[in-house]
């Protein structure tokens, strides 16, 4: 899948987590930028990710993702 | 570059400059005022003593060392502190030979059995000693060798510094400017007037106690206290104060037995209660200790002694 | 040796002096032979505890790499051909033959762990319920630090499965990071990643004067919390926490708080002073406190305050239960059911209830530390989040805007005010204690005389003026304020003191070090006591 593909999906899924249609990630969003995405947040955000992309993300990928850019370089592993 | 190294070593020493003079401040500020004892002593003039009695509190509440000077006309200190174990009295003994050449030395063995020394005891007897050696491994001493406490207490600023929330500068003004010479005239007496009467068992046909051996480290304070005096040619004199309320009849009977054994000079003023005159309602401070009237009874009696031993 | 002794001192200066004159590839091993000299100096048998657990760990750690590798060169040779479905079975394969060598290493550390800390307790308790005779393991003494290495070895090894961090090929160096005497203690909880790298760095450093001074400022400053604050100011909550029965109203209240201000002077000012002797060799240990007392809110205090602990507990704990197939099970089962928000918050403060659970028993054995900084402490942070919507409502009302002085104001005091009660749990001697005592809060006419019990008692813990007393302790916390507000400012204060002209620097130097010889609490005037975590 592209790249632009895959961050056109997670829109979608960041916009349903966190109940906000205006969020937009980028390769650089981080947990700050998002209101809401706390470390909390962060499990209930990747199971919702992987559900959508049917994969599944090791713990080592979850703790250690430090941005959207490189979370999609996971998703793009997975796949 | 050298510019450099020689001004931070300037800077270097001048921080350890400052730090010294206000250590000497503030350890002056924590030093204790109340060992007059000790702080007299240090006032008489040197070679001028020629007997010094030691021991606990027992014993400079029972001799009157102004009144064996003044009327007998042998210059005479006590030398003692409270609770003082015998190991103590050995370095107190090391210390005074320092500055006086005295004939004889008399030790009141109340404490022989025990060593009951507490932080306060400690504070009382040693804050007003200047920093000698002798300071330094009596309180290696008192705390069975360790050398961290002992540091601690020698140096007043140390032993002292939690007094922080009872330090009072204008009283330390005070007592440094104000004038002394009456306490050194007691030359290490305690002048106590009041009176509570006590009972003393050995009257009433009580008091045998049970049987304690003489520990160790008495034994050894005893042995060194004895060879400090022969290798100065003094006259060493063990005694026991006419008070029976930290003794019994057979605690007496063992240390007797223990003098004699050994070639020490003994004498319990308890077996002489009649013949020093001591009056159970008008003699005691407390149970513990002989107020003025009993203690000059006992020292005209001391005296009489001394010199029927050939002594004084 | 206890970090108040003169020996202490004398061991940081030999490490310190050997640490630089090692050539840089050895100085590591200064570092493994000072941490087996401090360890030994507690205990010789628990070093050889350490150690077979650090080499277990390490056996487990090369397995488990190895397992990892042998998936992804198969990965490498048969990407193109193999399906999907196949690629995840052999990762899942790996996965979970990995996992049971994680599973073997945390058997064993934390069996060991259960069996010094915990098992004589519930044998003791079983033992009065049922009138049995189980064995209460008295006589085994609590290995110095497990709390703390068993979990720092747990989180290598499952830093390895998840291949954040390459295995040690070294078992000495594993013992290392088990046995390391500047964390060993009462921590922090490195990672291994961050902390080895640095121990065992080959380029040569040097210590300039100025990050000596640096250095040097910052352990003062750590005595000074500890010798000064702590430890006099704990004469106090010693005295109420042990004899409360003897005082009521504002007495029980005063040893309240002498006992939040010692926990904090105490655990902070080892912080510091393990920190500064980190500096000295150019070893940045992670920081665990950042200003507690300024929280908002309950779950940003424990983002402050043993900030290690936190992040450990929620990268090992947290996060796998709240991502094992049981709890996203529960999370889609209860969003159909009860909706989205159900779903999450649900399994979340499930999550949460068994995490916190955990912190508290790892503080200790016994209900009055699981409860107190536990399940209170679980109660507090759902309660805050479930009364957000009331309390922003609240805010709005009295004008209060978000982010505002008084505001933050108001929170902090709430937070402190939390937490000042859930530490009596954690200070006394049982649950029913700590229950007690809190009832005598309402004993007694409230009045001065109530505080003036607590100086004038027979045990005679103070000596000197209750009012000298209550001025120190105002003085006490007044300092530890202001730096920590200097701090939250973003204030570096040693080097604001280093800019500062020679006169007012000495005059600096002077007052750390007199104040540690006069208001430091040793000697045998005074009643010393041990770093309260140092049971752990």
């Amino acid at each position: 899948m592209e790249r632009a593909e895959i961050f056109e999906k997670l829109n979608e899924v960041f916009r349903d987590v966190f109940d906000d249609e205006s969020i937009t990630v980028g390769e650089d969003t981080t947990a700050k930028d998002v209101e809401g995405w706390d470390s909390l947040r962060h499990i209930t955000l990747l199971a919702a990710i992987e559900d959508e992309f049917d994969i599944e993300f090791s713990m080592g990928q979850t703790v250690s993702m430090k941005n959207v850019g490189e979370m999609v370089d996971f998703i793009q592993e997975e796949l | 570059m050298k510019k450099i190294y020689l001004r931070r070593t300037a800077k270097i020493i001048a921080f350890i400059l400052c730090f010294i003079v206000v250590f000497f401040a503030l350890n002056a500020l924590f030093s204790d005022m109340y060992s007059t004892r000790v702080r007299s002593f240090y006032h008489m003039e040197k070679d001028s003593i020629d007997a010094i009695f030691f021991g606990p509190s027992q014993s400079y509440c029972a001799i009157n060392a102004q009144k064996i000077t003044e009327e007998y006309g042998i210059s005479s200190f006590d030398f003692c502190a409270d609770g003082q174990p015998l190991v103590m009295t050995y370095y107190y003994l090391r210390e005074a030979l320092k500055r006086q050449k005295p004939k004889v030395v008399g030790v009141e063995i109340s404490k022989i059995f025990n060593t009951p020394v507490t932080a306060e005891r400690i504070v009382y007897s040693y804050s007003a000693m200047p920093l000698t050696v002798e300071k330094y491994n009596s309180l290696k001493a008192l705390h069975d060798g360790d050398k961290t406490k002992a540091f601690e207490w020698f140096i007043p600023l140390f032993a002292n510094h939690s007094w922080w929330n009872q330090i009072n500068p204008f009283l330390l003004v005070k007592d440094l400017l104000s004038d002394h010479s009456a306490e050194y005239l007691l030359r290490g007496f305690e002048d106590n007037k009041a009176a509570e009467p006590v009972e003393i068992e050995f009257l009433n046909g009580g008091g045998y106690g049970e049987i304690q051996q003489i520990p160790d480290y008495s034994i050894d304070a005893l042995n060194d206290i004895s060879e400090l005096c022969r290798q100065n040619g003094i006259k060493l004199i063990l005694f026991k104060t006419p008070v029976a309320a930290d003794w019994t009849i057979n605690d007496s009977k063992t240390v007797k037995e223990y003098m004699s054994e050994n070639g020490f000079t003994f004498f319990d003023m308890n077996d002489n209660l009649d013949e020093i005159g001591i009056d159970p309602e008008t003699d005691f401070l407390n149970k513990l200790h002989l107020n003025t009237k009993g203690a000059n009874k006992t020292t005209d009696y001391l005296v009489r002694k001394l010199k029927s031993l050939n002594i004084f | 040796m206890s970090l108040t002794s003169f020996y202490f001192l004398i061991f940081v200066l030999c490490t310190v002096l050997l640490y630089y004159a090692a050539p840089a590839k050895y100085r590591w091993t200064v570092l493994l032979a000072a941490s087996v000299v401090f360890y030994v100096s507690y205990s010789i048998v628990g070093i050889f505890i350490l150690s077979a657990t650090a080499l277990i760990t390490y056996f487990s750690a090369l397995r488990i790499e190895k397992i990892g590798d042998g998936y992804k060169s198969w990965l490498a040779e048969n990407k193109q051909n193999a399906s999907r479905e196949e690629r995840h079975a052999r990762k899942k394969a790996s996965q979970s033959h990995q996992r049971r060598y994680v599973a073997f290493v945390v058997t064993v550390s934390v069996g060991l762990l259960f069996l010094f800390k915990y098992y004589g307790y519930f044998a003791s308790g079983i033992n009065r319920a049922f009138s049995a005779h189980l064995w209460t393991a008295e006589n085994l003494l609590l290995p110095l630090g497990i709390s703390f290495y068993s979990l720092q070895l747990i989180g290598y090894v499952i830093d390895v499965s998840r291949g954040i961090t390459k295995a040690e090929k070294n078992p000495l160096k594993v013992i290392l990071y088990g046995s390391f005497f500047l964390s060993i203690m009462q921590g922090p909880f490195n990672r291994y990643n961050h902390l080895m790298p640095q121990l065992c760095r080959e380029e040569k450093t040097k210590l300039s004067f100025y990050k000596f001074k640096l250095a040097v400022l910052k352990i003062s400053w750590g005595y000074i919390k500890k010798m000064c604050i702590a430890d006099q100011i704990g004469c106090i909550a010693r005295e109420v926490f042990t004899n409360y029965t003897n005082y009521s109203g504002l007495g029980i209240a005063l040893g309240m708080i002498a006992f939040a201000v010692q926990l904090y002077a105490d655990f902070s000012g080892y912080m510091d002073i393990i920190c500064g002797i980190g500096e000295l060799m150019g070893i940045e240990m992670p920081q665990n406190f950042r200003q507690p007392f300024f929280s908002g809110n309950m779950s940003e205090f424990w983002r402050r305050w043993h900030i290690t602990l936190g992040a450990w507990l929620k990268d090992y704990i947290f996060y796998p239960i709240l991502k094992s197939k049981a709890f996203l099970k529960m999370n889609k089962g209860l969003s159909k059911t009860l909706g989205k928000k159900a779903g999450e918050r649900i399994p979340t403060y499930l999550g949460m209830f068994i995490l916190w659970t955990l912190i508290g028993a790892w503080h200790g054995a016994g209900f009055n530390y699981v409860f107190g900084v536990g399940i209170l402490q679980f109660i507090y942070i759902v309660s805050g989040e479930l009364t957000k919507p009331l309390t922003d409502r609240l805010n709005k009302l009295l004008h209060l805007k978000e982010g505002s002085l008084p505001l933050r104001i108001i929170q902090s005091v709430r937070c402190t005010l939390l937490m000042i009660f859930a530490w009596v749990f954690f200070n006394s001697s049982s649950f029913t204690a700590a229950v007690h005592m809190l009832g005598r809060l309402f004993a007694g006419k409230p009045g001065l005389s109530q505080i003036q019990a607590v100086f004038y008692s027979d045990s005679g813990i103070l000596s000197g003026s209750g009012k000298i007393w209550l001025i120190y302790i105002v003085l006490c916390v007044l300092v530890l304020l202001i730096a920590d507000f200097l701090h939250e400012k973003d204030v570096f204060i040693r080097e604001k003191i280093e800019k500062k002209p020679y006169v007012a620097r000495v005059l600096v130097y002077l007052t750390i070090v007199f104040s540690i010889i006069v208001f430091g609490a040793y000697g045998d005037q005074v009643d010393v006591s041990n770093f309260i975590y140092f049971n752990f």
